[in-house]
């Protein structure tokens, strides 16, 4: 289901599971300085239960909070390995 | 784009330890440098180590947070080299990268860059770099040699790369980076001996600093950089991920759960300002029956004159009536720094981020507004740590807000006096008072935020969270210990000084000039404070304060808290005859309307008489716009909920 249909950005990705940035990296650039470049590993790891409620993002080895409209930022590529 | 690794000029390498002592023989030689002192800056990723390699090389012992924006301001402090010669370090904010995304992170670049208007770029820039996230250290690593920027690298946090049986090879490193690299850790006394022994070598300090460059588009740097990372951790072997913080995920499963996680913030919050009135009471206690005893003493060793009613009425009831709160404004600076060390601070940030940023703040704002609890001027200086202009100075402006801990003696003084100490459905009416003294600041502070958002709407929405959860570890005992002692110092140094000072005047001016003979009142009626105070009493009498009230409000200028030391004395000074040497709480208890108590007591939720504070938002905006305002809008707010509340009050009764 969602693992075969992969999801365009950070936002919406199955939680826990790992993805790659996308290769042409976030899009915002003080994203791309804090890790968030091309094909780097992450993964949603705590999702909040209020609408518009901040996110918990692994990238790499390091953890961010990223409110949504900011993990839309992130596209990711199918899920990795 | 990127510099080749290994640079001709700059690839002697020193770094294991043959080649450091060779090195120190040379440099020992020529050190011909005394004239002018060698600076040399350490600069790292947030939460790299930074700091506390700082303390541990300059023996300056400063704050050391796991907190992103710890360190607001420049320090500065003296190491010695291995050979003894003397270098100042110069502590920066840490940073991502050398494109600043907020104040801190600007002032560290532009230190490093040498755009810096008040200080000289440093001789040598010592990049900070936590072993066990090298990729991104060498991020900064690379942005630096792009810039031709002169400096060395220092490896922290190599025993967590141990303890996962891995290992960092510094001269192999050294060598891929065409810079010195060694091991460097602030939490062990001989971490730092390789560094002393790098520093003595001269032909460091002697290098070319690079002209000024034409940047690269932030995207492209961020790229170009890290591409220069990763082809340096290819070529030195270190391309193998750690594994991670294993504890630090497990945890965050818990207490960054949104329904967990929110029930342990809320009891964290709840425990500490429980600690802050019931562990307090027992050493509040001691203070109070030692300046009693003390004062007694006094009296009955001196005979009745000028001396001892300076002493008594003056020194012993105005700064017993400030230490009393010692041991409260200890207890609540000992929960911040835990919090902040351990690593759970940004975490609260987050959980709060969705109901700041419906206010238009953002989850940064909630360590600035925290650190206010303890006193705003700290609150007031970390909020540099957001980026977003509007944030900022909605932050700074809503600081003062929250209650801080010099306001506590006014509350303990006044709800002591007329708030009676019964149960309501269980819970302590004295402590609800005061829970609903917090939460009034705090509903104000919501308020002016808000208001400030539909007017802030126009120019965009509220800056970026994006904000790092650094992995957690245990607070050191020593660090809080530290940061307790400190505090403890400046608030009796301020007890000691300016409370004091102000005590005495105060003290001056309620005394003199002396009545005439034959006078029947109390005596301070006739005295400069009396009549200055008689003449504010016009001003205030709307909200119901008297003309004691009015006095004590002046030197409460300096600090919230003097205000109580200033009624003792004015107190003091109103008796006559037997009623001399009562406790104050009685006496205002006596003198004042309910009304009139709780009319101060909300004029202290938004009290806009603290100076420091203002000075401080004069220094962070650079001009007296925000401070001014600031003052005028809390005192037009201190006035009409004062005024607000005296009338209710006293439609009810109560006057």
């Amino acid at each position: 289901m969602t693992t075969s249909a992969p999801a365009p950005t950070l936002h919406q990705v199955p939680l826990l599971q790992w993805h790659r940035i996308a290769a042409q990296g976030a899009g915002h650039p003080r994203l791309q300085e804090l890790g968030f470049l091309p094909l780097e590993n992450v993964r949603v790891l705590q999702r909040s239960w209020l609408p518009g409620g901040a996110l918990v993002v692994q990238v790499g080895d390091a953890v961010f909070g990223l409110r949504p409209d900011e993990a839309a930022q992130v596209p990711v590529q199918g899920p990795a390995q | 784009m990127s510099a080749a690794p290994g640079r001709p000029k700059q690839a002697r390498a020193p770094s294991g330890g043959s080649d450091v002592r060779a090195a120190t023989s040379v440099g020992a030689q020529v050190d011909i440098s005394g004239l002018a002192q060698r600076r040399l800056a350490l600069l790292g990723n947030p939460n790299c180590g930074k700091t506390a390699l700082f303390n541990r090389l300059t023996g300056s012992q400063q704050k050391v947070g796991n907190y992103a924006g710890v360190t607001v301001e420049l320090k500065r402090g003296l190491m010695k080299t291995a050979a003894g010669r003397s270098v100042t370090v110069i502590d920066l904010p840490g940073t991502y990268s050398l494109n600043a995304g907020s104040q801190d992170e600007a002032v560290a670049c532009g230190v490093v860059l040498g755009h810096s208007l008040s200080e000289r770029a440093p001789d040598l820039t010592a990049v900070v770099v936590d072993a066990t996230r090298l990729r991104r250290g060498l991020r900064l690593v690379a942005a630096l040699r792009r810039l031709q920027v002169p400096m060395l690298v220092l490896l922290n946090m190599m025993d967590r790369v141990r303890a996962q049986g891995r290992s960092v090879d510094a001269a192999q490193l050294a060598r891929t980076l065409g810079v010195p690299v060694v091991e460097a850790t602030g939490i062990r006394p001989e971490g730092t001996d390789a560094l002393r022994q790098l520093l003595d070598d001269d032909t460091l300090w002697h290098q070319p600093h690079p002209a000024s460059q034409t940047p690269l588009s932030v995207e492209s740097q961020a790229r170009a950089d890290d591409a220069q990372a990763q082809a340096w951790l290819a070529a030195a072997g270190l391309d193998q991920p750690l594994g991670e913080h294993a504890w630090s995920r497990r945890l965050d499963r818990w207490l960054l759960q949104p329904v967990v996680g929110t029930v342990v913030l809320l009891a964290l919050l709840f425990l500490v300002f429980q600690a802050v009135f019931a562990w307090a009471e027992w050493p509040m206690g001691l203070i109070e029956d030692g300046t009693t005893a003390v004062g007694e003493w006094i009296s009955a060793a001196l005979p009745d004159g000028l001396l001892r009613s300076l002493l008594v009425d003056g020194i012993v009831a105005g700064v017993g009536g400030v230490l009393v709160f010692l041991p409260q404004i200890l207890i609540l600076f000992f929960f911040i720094p835990v919090l902040e060390e351990s690593g759970y601070l940004p975490r609260a940030a987050l959980l709060l981020d969705r109901l700041m940023h419906a206010i238009g703040l953002s989850g940064r704002a909630f360590i600035p507004l925290l650190s206010s609890f303890a006193c705003a001027i700290p609150g007031i200086m970390a909020a540099r740590t957001i980026s977003d202009r509007h944030t900022r100075w909605t932050t700074v402006f809503i600081a003062p807000l929250m209650t801080c801990s010099a306001r506590l003696p006014v509350y303990a003084l006044l709800i002591g006096a007329f708030i009676p100490a019964r149960k309501v459905g269980g819970l302590s009416l004295q402590g609800l008072v005061l829970f609903g003294l917090y939460a009034l600041g705090i509903l104000s502070a919501v308020a002016v935020a808000w208001v400030a958002k539909q007017w802030g709407r126009a120019r965009g929405q509220a800056g970026p969270l994006m904000m790092e959860l650094p992995d957690y570890h245990w607070p050191r005992a020593k660090d809080v210990a530290i940061g307790l002692w400190q505090r403890a110092l400046i608030f009796l140094r301020n007890v000691g000084g300016i409370i004091l000072a102000l005590t005495v005047i105060l003290w001056a001016l309620s005394s003199f000039p002396v009545a005439p003979a034959g006078y029947t009142g109390a005596p301070i009626e006739v005295s400069l404070a009396g009549r200055i105070g008689h003449a504010l009493a016009v001003l205030f009498e709307p909200i119901g304060f008297n003309w004691q009230i009015a006095v004590a409000l002046i030197p409460g200028l300096a600090a919230r808290e003097v205000v109580v030391s200033a009624l003792g004395t004015v107190y003091a000074l109103s008796q006559t005859g037997d009623d001399v040497g009562t406790a104050l709480a009685p006496l205002i208890a006596a003198d004042w309307s309910l009304a009139t108590g709780l009319s101060l007591l909300v004029w202290f939720v938004f009290a806009p008489q603290c100076l420091a504070t203002l000075a401080v938002v004069r220094k962070e905006s650079g001009g007296w716009l925000l401070p001014v305002s600031m003052a005028a809008f809390l005192f037009g707010l201190a006035y009409t909920a004062a005024f607000i509340t005296y009338r209710l009050a006293a439609a009810w009764g109560w006057a």
